[in-house]
């Protein structure tokens, strides 16, 4: 008979068999024990990788306080929604397009509490300028520099005030790959000649950040946002999306893997080390085998809706175990109809008068 | 050749054109006018549109066309007037999605709104969209679709100087009226363009007509050629201008 130990006394959910070997893959519960509640009154920040997109949408749909703290034009149309994401606005709570690296999260942070130290390095292309730290919110590009720079002050004012008042503060981490200016060490967005501007091997160079370096860039985000709200919690999630090329060398399957990895591993040590800091699995529910690639699309790559839908369910039932409403109510898809007519204003009289005087009615 | 106007009250300078003596012995022009800003509400059936409301209201000398609407293929060009952005936002019963009530351009002066400050290049896609989402375009649209007629279009004037001349208007209220000025002209240029923009995209044959450089005065339209205590619509005098301009179009021969 075996002696009492430490495991007699685990959860089933601490047992492969019974939280997931048995189990159908869609009844696997429990996988976050969230360690802190997120109230609907919360102001939650969300930026990152593309991943990070669907975690802002689904924090709107259930009610949750979504803070875009640099906001598009009103939008009255799905199609003027869809117009204002083309332009960078509404996708994550500031206008920096996709952040993929830790790199760079930490640059927008450091620029946003001191302005005078942002790199005014652009790329050029054919008379319009492009922001290397975000070269696709417009995509035709900056006309002057003036714009360019008044729509950069915007984004690290809306960051820094941003920053100061929300509760908490969803990083969705993307990749260990990317890009740097070689004389200033500046990380860009993407690689210069993807989007925009052009490729030098002598100005650009490959980076593939390691766990110390990738770990370090995170404790400075952390000391950076809360040097300005102590209270700022974070909760790190690892998109599930592979890399969609490597400049490592390596196979980009395997490439994939590592950067996954080592991402995974240093959100692990941050939220051991912080107690202000969480991990939410999105990478696991999509990524384990034992969903056996199921949310994925035929690319391998993309993850369905399906798959976003799970993982979001995942996060409100985590959230459930704090009090929060397990589940809300979906709201009504938009509908594109067809406007009524609007209402008559005062104005039109004046519209009225003219046609009268003309035509006698 | 047989014409259609088809338009809001900016049409009234047509026809108060055509009251004042301005005729073509060749041209035989209906017209079918529903006030309204952004401009007439019309459904199309098939080849005809049809009033969506205020029926009443129109004014057309096309026999039962309050109920059965207008077939455009009856006619050779299509006349469409008001067609435009509303910068003085004045008789536009859809203020508040009008660009000027969402977003400043980000060279602007910063003022008080708190608006988004976005690019111009952004503002000229919501303007763009402001006017291809207007009535009137709505009519242009129909006419290219149905493919029988020639389509003119006889843009909304530039308003005059008064129409800024309160804090009525928000970009006065913002700014004020020195500091108002440059906004307001840009986006009358932005206006104009957005408008030569949408016509090439839909159809290259569609032209559109301008108003003479001499009716402005710092981008403008002078007092003496607007309607009486009426900052939006000009008279019989512009009409005529626009009538000889369009009808020079609408015979192939684009000359403005």
């Amino acid at each position: 008979m075996a002696s009492d130990n430490p495991y007699k006394h685990f959860e089933s959910r601490a047992f492969w068999k019974p939280a997931v070997g048995s189990r159908n893959n869609l009844t696997i519960n429990e996988l976050w024990h969230p360690k802190f509640r997120l109230s609907q009154e919360d102001l939650v920040l969300t930026a990152g990788s593309c991943f990070a997109q669907h975690i802002g949408r689904a924090l709107r749909q259930q009610r949750y306080n979504w803070y875009i703290a640099e906001p598009g034009p009103k939008a009255f149309t799905q199609s003027e929604r869809k117009r204002n994401q083309r332009f960078g606005y509404d996708v994550f709570s500031f206008r920096t397009g996709n952040i993929y690296t830790a790199a760079l999260l930490k640059q927008w942070l450091q620029w946003a509490i001191d302005p005078l130290s942002q790199s005014t390095e652009v790329w050029q292309e054919e008379g319009a300028i492009y922001d290397p730290m975000r070269p696709a919110i417009e995509p035709d590009g900056f006309e002057t520099m003036e714009s360019f720079l008044a729509a950069r002050e915007a984004t690290l004012t809306a960051m820094r005030e941003g920053i100061e008042q929300a509760q908490v503060f969803v990083f969705t981490m993307g990749l260990t790959e990317g890009w740097e200016n070689a004389q200033t060490g500046d990380p860009y967005a993407m690689c210069p000649g993807t989007i925009a501007g052009e490729f030098d091997p002598e100005h650009h160079v490959f980076c593939n950040y390691t766990h110390a370096r990738i770990k370090q860039d995170f404790e400075d985000v952390l000391k950076l946002t809360r040097s300005i709200n102590p209270d700022l919690k974070f909760l790190l999630t690892v998109s599930p999306v592979p890399l969609t090329a490597t400049a490592s060398g390596d196979h980009v399957l395997c490439a994939s893997m590592a950067s996954k990895s080592t991402l995974r591993s240093v959100a692990h040590e941050l939220k051991a080390e912080h107690e202000f800091v969480d991990y939410f699995p999105s990478y696991e529910i999509i990524s384990s085998p034992a969903y056996r690639g199921m949310f994925f699309e035929p690319n391998m790559r993309e993850v369905s809706p399906k798959g976003v839908e799970h993982v979001m369910e995942h996060f409100f039932e985590g959230q459930a175990r704090w009090g929060a409403p397990k589940k809300v109510k979906r709201g009504k898809r938009d509908r594109v109809a067809a406007p009524p007519p609007p209402p008559q204003s005062e104005d039109d009289l004046v519209c009225e008068e003219a046609v009268l005087e003309a035509f006698g009615k | 050749m047989r014409i259609c106007i088809i338009g809001n009250s900016h049409a009234s300078a047509l026809k108060l054109a055509m009251d004042a003596g301005w005729s073509r012995s060749d041209f035989e022009i209906d017209y079918v006018v529903l006030p309204g800003g952004g401009g007439p509400y019309l459904s199309r059936e098939k080849t005809r549109l049809k009033p969506r409301r205020n029926s009443f209201k129109m004014a057309s000398n096309v026999e039962g066309s309050a109920e059965n609407g207008v077939d455009v293929v009856n006619y050779d060009a299509i006349w469409v007037s008001g067609v435009g952005f509303n910068v003085s936002l004045r008789g536009n019963s859809n203020q508040e999605a009008n660009p000027l009530m969402t977003a400043r351009v980000n060279t602007w002066p910063r003022g008080t709104s708190g608006l988004p400050r976005i690019t111009e290049r952004f503002m000229r896609n919501l303007v763009k969209s402001d006017i291809a989402s207007s009535a009137a375009w709505k009519v242009c649209q129909d006419v290219v679709d149905i493919g029988s007629s020639r389509l003119i279009i006889h843009p909304a004037p530039r308003p005059g100087a008064a129409a800024f001349s309160d804090d009525t208007h928000p970009l006065v209220a913002e700014y004020g009226d020195t500091d108002a000025e440059q906004p307001i002209q840009e986006m009358m240029n932005i206006g104009d363009a957005m408008l030569d923009e949408l016509a090439l995209e839909a159809d290259e044959s569609i032209q559109v007509a301008r108003y003479p450089d001499e009716i402005l005065q710092d981008g403008f339209t002078k007092p003496e050629f607007l309607r009486k205590n009426d900052v939006s619509h000009v008279g019989s005098e512009v009409g005529a201008a626009i009538l000889d301009q369009m009808a020079r179009l609408s015979t192939g021969s684009h000359q403005s």
